[in-house]
């Protein structure tokens, strides 16, 4: 018994000692289970292995109290939400690997510091893209759900200021989806696939991508995955990517003295990835990636 | 399988395990093919259907039915059993349904007898498969908020359905090519396999069935049999073997061949000498035989020659002896009596003797009275035995015994005869006892125990071996102190024999000899019923016999009586068991050793003066020693050597108090000649004048009417003159001998068609018994005859010329109602008084009757006079002689028409006579009991 007492007084010396060595500490909350969680997490933590920061994970919101952190770090929308929406805590949040549209279904109870770090790449990013791929004057056809229709105004908005014609059509049941893809692809030159998980869900990618494929119609796809699926190009944030924008965004938050610069951040690295198959197939003349990339991110 | 030829051996071995293998291989994989197939044809269609269904998913997807039509008609094309393709979306909504236009002609391109076998055997049926088709997802894991809102159950990810249906006809098919090479091909692969089989095989049974037919070859005699030598190894040697056996058995043959000749030549020469002796033999055994043949005759002529004379000598001894002649001569008599009795009983041992060496003894079976048969032999003995001062006890015989049985009464007389002489010649003193026994009794048959008992000399172990041998005695001594042939034993033995029995002997030198044998009867249905007297009243007898045997056959008369009995052996002891208890009745033996004893006799009177009701048993048969018993003052005497039924009957009426006077004087009485014969006619027929002399003296002594004639044809004549009561006619004489006089006598008219012939022969066989009773005689009488049996034939067939008999025991006799049918006492009269006789006669006449009628019928159905008139005359005798008087009245009648030849009437009188016969049997059977038929 006396024995037990010391280990647990060496053990509590030890906590004290960090706690007085680094002041600042972050807790990020992520699925662990997850692979691109636990690779944004892991990339958190080696970027800030060389800090005074102090980095402590966890994958239940509920472990938040057991602590004191300088900032919350959630990585994904289920675990922001629990965080948000359950936890009494006012630690500032900043949320990763949050869609745009989610944001408003998240309500910030304690009405806490609260900043996401959106998934989803700017519109003119994408616009830009299609623009390099097919020239300026081509249509675009977007097909908008029940969520990402919150994006009507950003389309529009983007359409003016790119000067590119966007065609968007909306649908409110997965039967609509054929028959207004039909229409979208024979009408446009380019389909703009913004996230819905109605129109694009991993049953109907499939779908989608082979009548496009057989009308020849390109797919900007909006992820890794989708241009690996079928889709002929498209911009994304690597998990590398996003880690490394959170980095920078944690920094900032440190550096302005625990508060965050902007509640919306978007992403600031990116890649461009062209499924070289299919634009061949799409008879696209597409110079090499890295250049088209490197002209993307100049702009 | 044991019969089986080493070829088929060898190919049972060669072929069944191959055939047992290639069928069960066959079947295993043609089964495994079979069910191969049928699998293949279940895992095609259900990979067809999902290859339809994941071709379908984007057809489904974007509804587009053209795709899927498309889609449809090629795989169609492309598959041949396909019969049809059915699409229909997640609602059921059919977007397709593709046929195909050539599923009812598609057949293969086998040959066409596939194409026949197909369809005669298989039937086609359709396979339908289901698959769904679902869509294939695209993970996007990089976009992980995108993937987990659209998460839903997997039913959702189902968007439409595929129904597949697949024909087996191209299966089956397959399946049938296939099952017929796997039976083609193991067939071919055994056809194959049974031919080298036999190639192979016949290389090595060739040679074997070549040695075998050899072999054959040798054994059938033909040894010259070579092989050629065409075979290798072990056959090879075997032949080379065989050959040199085959050289070596001939060889062998040749100089066996050899010997044999030379041993045939020798024994061909012993054979002829051998033929010589056989001739020389055989005419030696035929002198032998001839000799033997001519002896046998010889003795039989010889014994028949010496007893005819024997006849005159014993005859007149005895009639020399009733003459006045002083003792001196009576004791010459009688030894001159007892020498030709001897020589006569030599003489008809060598005769038996003779007849059963040669064969020609026969047994008779015939009814006959035991009782009179077991009675005559003591009474026979009696004389025999008191003189020689032995006692004799006939044990009387069993209740249980029938009276009568079939058998041979003389040859069981002469056995008895025979060894109860033995007994008495053998036994200086003591006793001889008779004895019968029940061995086993049947409805049909009874076994008797005979057995003699004596207290002679007994045999020793020696001449026990040598006793039933021919003309061997016990011991040589006996023939010279005994005389003797010492043929009686063997005698008795072949009869025994011949009668189906058994004898035997217990014998010791110190008590004597027990001689035994046993004999089957038959007993026939219709029986005797003796007399049954019996005392119910409780009365008690006091029996004194001194010896054991005495008092057992006395007691048991008693006990079957229903006496009450006291016995003793002491005399003295008598006045003491009389005073002590109530006696009724006594009965005293005075035995062989006793009846001179007058102090006994003295004490008996005494007792017998003062009991009234008293019975004396004395062991004697002489006159002149009963007078002396008699003159003691005993009044009821009886002698030891009585009938039991005379013996019970003096109980009874003593017991009874009946009135039977001077009951011992009647004894006497019953000795002396009072017979009156003086109104009878007889005739005496004989060749030979001793025996004509004698009869005609004994006749003559009667006061007869006497007359004689020297042949059969001077008797005829004289009966054509006048009538004779009685004929007494000797069946051998010259001129004509005794059997056609009679049947002359019976068939001729003359006087004495209906008189009573007795034969008179000294050689009496039972075919010439049969033959002389056929012939129609009434009775026959051996030669040497004495007067007593002359009388004793004269009582019984003429009973009116005799005086009252005073031994007779009929009792008071009625004519019943209907005696005109049978009159009972003139039957009873004409069998001498004896009621017995009567009855038999009656049961025999009632026996033969059917027979009789029988004879009647077919002699007039066939018009045969002859025969009608001799069967009718043998039917007139037979009624008459039984008083069957309606009976002899019509066959009289008949008989009469017949002599007249008055035929043409006979015909009713021969009705009239069958109803006589059929009546007299429904009274015979209706009075069956002797009693009733008084």
């Amino acid at each position: 018994m006396p024995s037990i007492n010391l280990l647990a007084l060496v053990f509590f010396i030890s906590l004290s000692a960090n706690a007085l060595a680094k002041d600042k500490s972050i807790f990020i909350l992520a699925n662990s289970n997850t692979k691109h969680h636990n690779t944004i997490t892991q990339n958190i933590i080696n970027n800030f292995a060389d800090s005074d920061i102090r980095i402590k994970t966890s994958n239940n919101p509920e472990t938040i109290g057991n602590y004191e952190h300088d900032l919350i770090i959630t990585i994904g929308s289920k675990i922001a939400k629990q965080t948000l929406e359950s936890t009494t805590t006012v630690t500032p949040v900043l949320s990763l690997l949050l869609p745009e549209t989610v944001i408003d279904q998240i309500s910030n109870k304690n009405n806490r510091p609260w900043s996401t770090q959106i998934i989803d790449q700017p519109l003119e990013r994408q616009l830009l893209l299609v623009k390099h791929l097919l020239g300026k004057n081509s249509k675009v056809g977007v097909i908008l759900g029940p969520t990402s229709i919150k994006n009507k105004s950003k389309i529009e908005l983007a359409e003016k200021s790119t000067g590119m014609v966007i065609n968007y059509r909306e649908i409110k049941s997965p039967d609509e989806l054929i028959p207004v893809l039909k229409e979208i692809i024979t009408q446009n030159d380019i389909l703009l696939a913004i996230p819905d998980p109605m129109v694009y869900s991993k049953r109907t990618i499939r779908g989608i991508l082979l009548l496009t494929y057989r009308n020849k119609t390109p797919v900007i796809g909006f992820s890794k995955s989708y241009i690996k699926a079928g889709a002929t190009a498209g911009i994304y944030s690597t998990t590398r990517q996003i880690a490394a924008d959170a980095t920078e965004n944690i920094k900032n938050f440190f550096e302005m003295n625990k508060k965050f610069s902007s509640n919306t951040y978007y992403p600031q690295q990116f890649s461009v990835d062209i499924n070289k198959r299919v634009a061949r197939a799409m008879k696209l003349k597409i110079d090499s990636q890295d250049a088209l990339s490197d002209l993307i991110k100049r702009k | 399988m044991k019969n089986w030829s080493i070829k088929e051996r060898v190919l049972f071995v060669a072929l069944l395990p191959t055939i047992l293998i290639t069928l069960s291989l066959a079947s295993y994989f043609n089964y495994t093919q079979i069910t191969n197939l049928e699998r293949s044809l279940h895992e095609r269609g259900e990979l067809i259907a999902k290859q339809i269904s994941t071709a379908s998913e984007y057809g489904i997807f974007t509804s587009n039915t053209e795709i899927l039509d498309h889609l449809s008609t090629q795989i169609i094309n492309e598959i041949q059993d396909i019969v049809e393709i059915n699409i229909s979306d997640i609602n059921g909504e059919i977007l397709i349904i593709k046929k195909n236009p050539h599923s009812h002609n598609k057949t293969s391109d086998h040959e066409s007898l596939i194409n026949y076998l197909a369809s005669q055997f298989i039937t086609e049926d359709n396979i339908s498969f289901y698959s769904t088709i679902t869509t294939t997802e695209i993970e996007i894991d990089d976009y992980p908020e995108q993937s987990s809102k659209t998460t839903e159950s997997s039913d959702s990810d189902v968007i439409g359905h595929i129904k597949l249906t697949l024909t087996n006809h191209l299966t089956r098919e397959e399946q049938l090519v296939s099952l017929l090479k796997g039976i083609t091909i193991p067939i071919t692969g055994l056809i194959l396999t049974i031919f080298f089989a036999i190639r192979i095989s016949a290389g090595v049974i060739s040679p074997i069935i070549k040695l075998t037919k050899a072999v054959n070859d040798i054994a059938d005699n033909k040894l010259d049999a070579q092989l050629a030598i065409d075979s290798g190894g072990e056959i090879g040697s075997l032949e080379r073997g065989f050959n040199k056996m085959s050289n070596e058995i001939r060889s062998s043959r040749k100089t066996l061949e050899k010997k044999i000749e030379q041993a045939t030549s020798s024994l061909t020469k012993t054979l002829d000498e051998l033929e010589i002796q056989n001739i020389e033999l055989d005419i030696a055994r035929n002198h032998a035989l001839s000799a033997s043949k001519i002896k046998s005759e010889f003795l039989a002529n010889m014994s028949h020659e010496i007893r005819t004379p024997m006849n005159g000598v014993i005859g007149f001894t005895d009639l020399l002896s009733k003459t006045k002649i002083n003792d001196q001569q009576k004791d010459y008599i009688r030894t001159i009596e007892n020498s030709a009795r001897n020589l006569l009983t030599i003489i008809d041992d060598i005769l038996d003797f003779s007849k059963i060496e040669s064969g020609k003894l026969r047994i008779e079976d015939i009814s006959f009275d035991i009782t009179e048969v077991m009675n005559d032999i003591a009474t026979m003995f009696t004389p025999l035995a008191y003189n020689k001062n032995i006692e004799i006890i006939s044990h009387p015989l069993s209740d249980k015994i029938p009276s009568l049985l079939i058998g041979d009464p003389t040859r069981l007389r002469q056995i008895i005869v025979n060894l109860v002489s033995n007994a008495i010649k053998f036994t200086e003193n003591g006793l001889v006892s008779i004895r019968t026994k029940i061995l086993e009794k049947t409805d049909d048959n009874i076994n008797i125990l005979f057995t003699i008992k004596d207290t002679g000399i007994g045999l020793n172990e020696e001449s026990k071996q040598q006793l039933f041998k021919a003309f061997t005695q016990a011991d040589s001594s006996i023939s010279r102190r005994f005389g003797g042939t010492g043929l009686g034993l063997v005698i008795c033995k072949n009869l025994i024999e011949l009668m189906r029995g058994d004898i035997g002997f217990d014998s010791d030198t110190s008590t004597g000899s027990r001689f035994w044998f046993s004999i089957k009867f038959t007993t026939p249905e219709i029986q005797i019923h003796h007399e049954t007297l019996t005392i119910n009243n409780g009365k008690t007898a006091l029996v004194y016999e001194e010896l054991n045997e005495a008092m057992e056959a006395t007691t048991i008369i008693l006990k079957e009586m229903g006496l009450n009995i006291f016995t003793t052996q002491d005399h003295k002891l008598i006045p003491e068991i009389i005073n002590n208890n109530k006696i009724d009745f006594l009965v005293l033996g005075i035995n062989r050793t006793n009846i001179k004893n007058t102090e006994l006799l003295d004490e008996i009177s005494n007792l017998t003066n003062k009991i009234d009701n008293h019975l004396v048993i004395a062991s004697t048969f002489s006159n002149i020693e009963l007078q002396s018993i008699l003159d003691t003052g005993i009044r009821n005497v009886i002698f030891r050597s009585s009938p039991k039924s005379l013996i019970k009957k003096k109980i009874h009426n003593i017991v009874c108090g009946l009135n039977e006077e001077n009951q011992s004087e009647n004894i006497l009485k019953k000795t002396e000649s009072s017979r009156d014969f003086s109104h009878v006619k007889a005739l005496i027929v004989d060749d030979n004048e001793i025996n004509l002399k004698l009869a005609h003296t004994i006749l003559n002594n009667t006061s007869m009417q006497v007359t004689t004639a020297n042949n059969g044809q001077d008797a005829l004549d004289l009966c054509l003159l006048e009538y004779f009561d009685i004929i007494l006619m000797d069946l051998h004489m010259p001129v004509m001998n005794g059997f056609k006089t009679i049947e002359n006598l019976r068939s001729t008219i003359n006087y004495c068609t209906k008189s009573i012939i007795i034969a008179l022969t000294a050689n009496a066989t039972p075919e010439d018994k049969l033959k002389a009773f056929n012939a129609g005689v009434n009775d026959i009488l051996i030669k040497p005859f004495n007067e007593n049996q002359i009388f004793s034939i004269l009582d019984h067939w003429l009973p009116y010329s005799k005086k009252p008999q005073h031994t007779a025991t009929i009792t008071s006799q009625s004519e019943l109602p209907g005696c005109q049918l049978y009159n009972h006492k003139t039957a009873v009269t004409l069998a001498g008084g004896s009621e017995q006789l009567a009855y038999e006669l009656l049961t025999m006449l009632i026996a033969d009757l059917p027979n009789h009628k029988l004879k009647i019928e077919q002699a007039h159905k066939l018009n045969n006079t002859e025969e009608l008139r001799q069967a009718v005359h043998k039917l007139h005798g037979g009624a008459k002689y039984c008083a069957a008087e309606e009976l002899s009245s019509s066959a009289g009648k008949v008989e009469n028409m017949i002599i007249k030849n008055n035929i043409a009437d006979i015909n009713l009188e021969l009705n009239n006579l069958y109803e006589k016969i059929d009546n007299l049997i429904s009274y015979y059977h209706n009075n069956k009991q002797r009693n009733s038929l008084k």
